[in-house]
């Protein structure tokens, strides 16, 4: 029975399915929420929504991790290394990248007194 | 009472777009056919040997890719020369003095400092042997600092050494790109000994340890800095 979760089609489903819910919760909250630090958290899921359709539709069955140990000693039978490796610089982008929205925000929210969204007209006038 | 109503309306809307924008992009993947396994992965796993590297991911990232790993790096200085330039606009708050935090907090974290620092260089040095490397330890050991921020707000970090790390790690990293560019023709060319008998051992794969305790030492300090930046901003409102 648990068999039937090792199988590629499987997580590949799981995957397709998990990490769409999550950045569609994200779009949501990027749609509604009035707050500016809610909407940068919500730009954030639907990153890490990326992230792992990235990593989880290169799982292939019955295939290693690309790393040698004690009882694999070549390079065979292992999932792709490239999507791995640009998520890892990915995640490190995306954190930094958030950290300076954030601090932006702040300056804003020090200038103006505001932090809502549906305020923020200056470029109007 | 009707913009209640209205603002209902409003999410039920959008809620109902964000499911049909989900069904539809699922329904898209599902009916992709392309084989996803013939990729550029393969060959890069196929000459992944001759690097005397454990581990592929760090060999992408760190030879194979480096010349991006590099643009990667630029692109976190600047997001940190940014926020640097955001919120240092105000003064600091050096001489307030906050309340002095107990006794058991202050030593049991700077106890752990030393642990979590260990663990941080140990992932970093064994990037090319095991899952981890220069990104992962350079957030472990700012994390050290985040507990030590979080302990005692008055601490004040000595930035020469931050600046110091920040940019003699920028400048080597390069220097190792322009070495491999002279010697063997190749940015990034790997000029250091590296025999396939060696693999698995902590000094193997030529200059692929070296670039990745550079990357190390690099996000290890700007994102400390970045920390800094946010834990004295909320001091200075607080």
């Amino acid at each position: 029975m648990l068999e039937f979760f090792n199988l590629t089609q499987t997580i590949h489903i799981i995957v397709i399915v998990g990490s769409m819910s999550l950045f569609t919760i994200g779009l949501y909250g990027v749609f509604t929420q009035k707050q500016l630090v809610k909407v940068l958290v919500s730009f954030s899921m639907m990153e890490m929504a990326v992230f792992l359709f990235f990593i989880g539709l290169h799982y292939k069955e019955s295939f290693t991790a690309p790393i040698l140990d004690n009882n694999i000693q070549t390079f065979t039978n292992m999932v792709d290394p490239v999507p791995q490796a640009m998520i890892l610089t990915t995640i490190v982008i995306g954190l930094a990248i958030l950290a300076l929205a954030l601090s932006f925000g702040i300056e804003y929210f020090k200038l103006t007194g505001t932090n809502d969204i549906s305020k923020m007209n200056e470029l109007k006038d | 009472m009707n913009l209640k109503k209205d603002l209902r309306i409003k999410h039920i809307f959008l809620s109902l777009l964000s499911s049909i924008l989900m069904i539809s992009i699922v329904s898209i993947l599902f009916n992709i056919k392309t084989d996803l396994h013939q990729s550029v992965g393969e060959l890069f796993l196929a000459i992944n040997m001759e690097t005397a590297s454990a581990n592929a991911v760090t060999t992408v990232v760190t030879f194979f890719r480096g010349l991006d790993t590099l643009g990667e790096v630029t692109v976190l200085f600047l997001a940190t020369t940014g926020i640097s330039l955001m919120l240092s606009s105000a003064k600091r708050v050096h001489d307030k003095v906050i309340e002095q935090e107990s006794f058991i907090l202050n030593i049991g974290s700077k106890l752990l400092l030393s642990v979590i620092v260990l663990f941080g260089v140990y992932i970093i040095v064994h990037g090319h042997l095991s899952p981890g490397g220069g990104f992962q330890g350079g957030v472990v050991i700012a994390s050290a600092f985040l507990l030590l921020f979080l302990a005692n707000p008055n601490m004040n970090l000595n930035h020469s050494i931050l600046t110091f790390g920040e940019s003699i790690s920028g400048v080597s990293y390069v220097l190792v790109g322009l070495i491999g560019l002279f010697k063997l023709n190749i940015l990034f060319g790997n000029f250091l000994p590296h025999s396939i008998s060696q693999i698995g051992d902590l000094i193997s794969g030529g200059i692929i340890p070296i670039i990745y305790i550079i990357v190390g030492i690099k996000v290890g300090s700007e994102i400390t800095v970045i920390i800094e930046y946010f834990i004295k901003r909320e001091a200075q409102n607080a």
